[in-house]
């Protein structure tokens, strides 16, 4: 058994010294990150972007037709993990309905076109590594025009809730964006959904960044 | 025989003396208690590998990507052997009464080269030097910056939204200050022969943004 000891306070190293890596004083292993959060993931060429064309679509209440959807077929081998949620503002919405944007789920949808899933227009992912040299193809399918089996489960509102904020209000420009962070992981047979909740909501052009993980060995 | 080396530390809070050496912490699940040294970037500025790609303050307008171009652009050379990784888009309103209500936008142009000319992607380009973010080193960008001017063949493909917003909003109502920047955290990695644009979506926007890109170029990993 080896006791691992680090020297403890600051430090000033060259360029290819070997040292050990320094301790707080309260003991904590003092580490620096390399980049931002999802590097690794990206530059392996898990992540991906889901996302409607720029003129976006109409978010309308949840419904079992024509959903956001990201579908992860059964026996895909990979989870989906959406990170980073983006809703872009599209003008001519003059009717909004006070609402929420929220998240939902369908299960047991298996993993080919017909039933339960009976039409599903494909849009091809964009592999957020723009040339990577992984040159991975996305296991997921993602669809803005389908019919699912019934109205999807709501798993949570999303952050973002709105009023009757139209075009013409006098209103300062606005961010819409949310990081899930892992806090979602859809399954193999499942499906991952954008939609509004009790409400029709305007055109948003929305594009979801999400991470395609094989799935871990757990006992 | 395979040489195993049992790694231990210690359990529960320590206090200590600089100089010292010591075992690092443990919480009581077991985990390494950790505690980041410098922000986030910092490793990669004090490297000398943090630009920053801006506008005039003046500001310009976001339009829609077309191959007349006059959007913001980061073209990555072919060949550059770096990628260019974005971390931080940040907008400062400037000025206009009645925007266009829209949001505005990322595209791109794949195989885009190396070289400028009639008939090739990049067309005109008007190069305006980024700005490393460790002031005062002598690292040159590896990347291509026009703020406003260049045009293209191909129209640059949307790639995604940025999730900012304007209604018609004017610039004389009384709202409170308000932010628009967007993290990217590593969700982008641009590779050579690649260009990243910021556009809008409607036609037209009249309002003039101050646009500063903050980004990383580091050298193209070895990845199978």
């Amino acid at each position: 058994m080896s006791l691992v000891k680090k020297p403890v306070g600051p430090a000033i190293r060259g360029d290819g010294e070997q040292e050990p890596p320094r301790l707080s004083d309260e003991g904590a292993s003092a580490v620096g990150e390399y980049c931002g959060k999802y590097y690794e993931l990206c530059a392996r060429g898990n992540l991906f972007i889901y996302t409607t064309a720029a003129a976006g679509i109409v978010l309308t209440t949840v419904a079992a037709t024509n959903q956001f959807t990201v579908w992860n077929p059964a026996g895909s081998g990979y989870n989906f993990v959406p990170l980073v949620v983006k809703f872009g503002w599209n003008a001519g919405a003059g009717n909004v309905i006070a609402g929420q944007i929220a998240y939902y789920s369908s299960a047991n949808v298996g993993s080919a076109l017909g039933l339960p899933i009976s039409v599903f227009t494909a849009i091809a992912p964009v592999p957020a590594y723009l040339s990577g040299p992984c040159r991975r193809v996305s296991a997921m399918r993602f669809s803005t025009t389908n019919t699912l089996p019934a109205a999807p489960i709501l798993l949570r509102p999303s952050k973002f809730s709105l009023w009757q904020g139209r075009d013409a209000s006098t209103l300062a420009p606005f961010v819409m964006v949310e990081n899930l962070d892992g806090s979602i992981v859809i399954t193999p047979g499942n499906t991952f959904v954008i939609a509004g909740s009790g409400a029709i909501i305007p055109n948003f052009t929305i594009s979801v960044i999400g991470a395609e993980i094989p799935i871990p060995l757990e006992a | 025989m395979e040489d195993r080396t049992r790694v231990e530390m210690r359990v529960g809070p320590a206090r200590l003396a600089d100089d010292a050496e010591a075992a690092p912490r443990l919480g009581n699940s077991g985990e390494q208690i950790v505690q980041e040294l410098n922000g986030r970037y910092y490793e990669q500025v004090i490297r000398g590998n943090v630009f920053i790609y801006s506008t005039v303050a003046a500001g310009i307008a976001l339009i829609t990507p077309a191959a007349a171009g006059l959007i913001p652009t980061i073209w990555n050379p072919t060949g550059s052997g770096y990628n260019f990784i974005p971390i931080r888009l940040v907008l400062g309103y400037v000025t206009a009464l009645h925007n266009t209500p829209t949001n505005i936008t990322l595209a791109t142009i794949p195989n885009a080269g190396n070289t400028i000319g009639a008939g090739l992607p990049i067309v005109t380009f008007t190069d305006v030097a980024p700005v490393n973010a460790l002031l005062g080193s002598g690292k040159i960008s590896k990347m291509r910056w026009a703020p406003a001017v260049c045009t293209f063949t191909p129209i640059p493909t949307f790639l995604m939204t940025t999730g900012i917003s304007q209604f018609t909003g004017e610039d004389a109502t009384a709202v409170a200050p308000f932010q628009l920047c967007v993290d990217f955290d590593g969700t982008l990695i641009v590779g050579p022969g690649n260009t990243l644009s910021l556009g809008s979506v409607g036609a037209t926007t009249t309002s003039l943004y101050t646009v500063s890109i903050i980004g990383m170029e580091l050298p193209v990993p070895l990845i199978a």
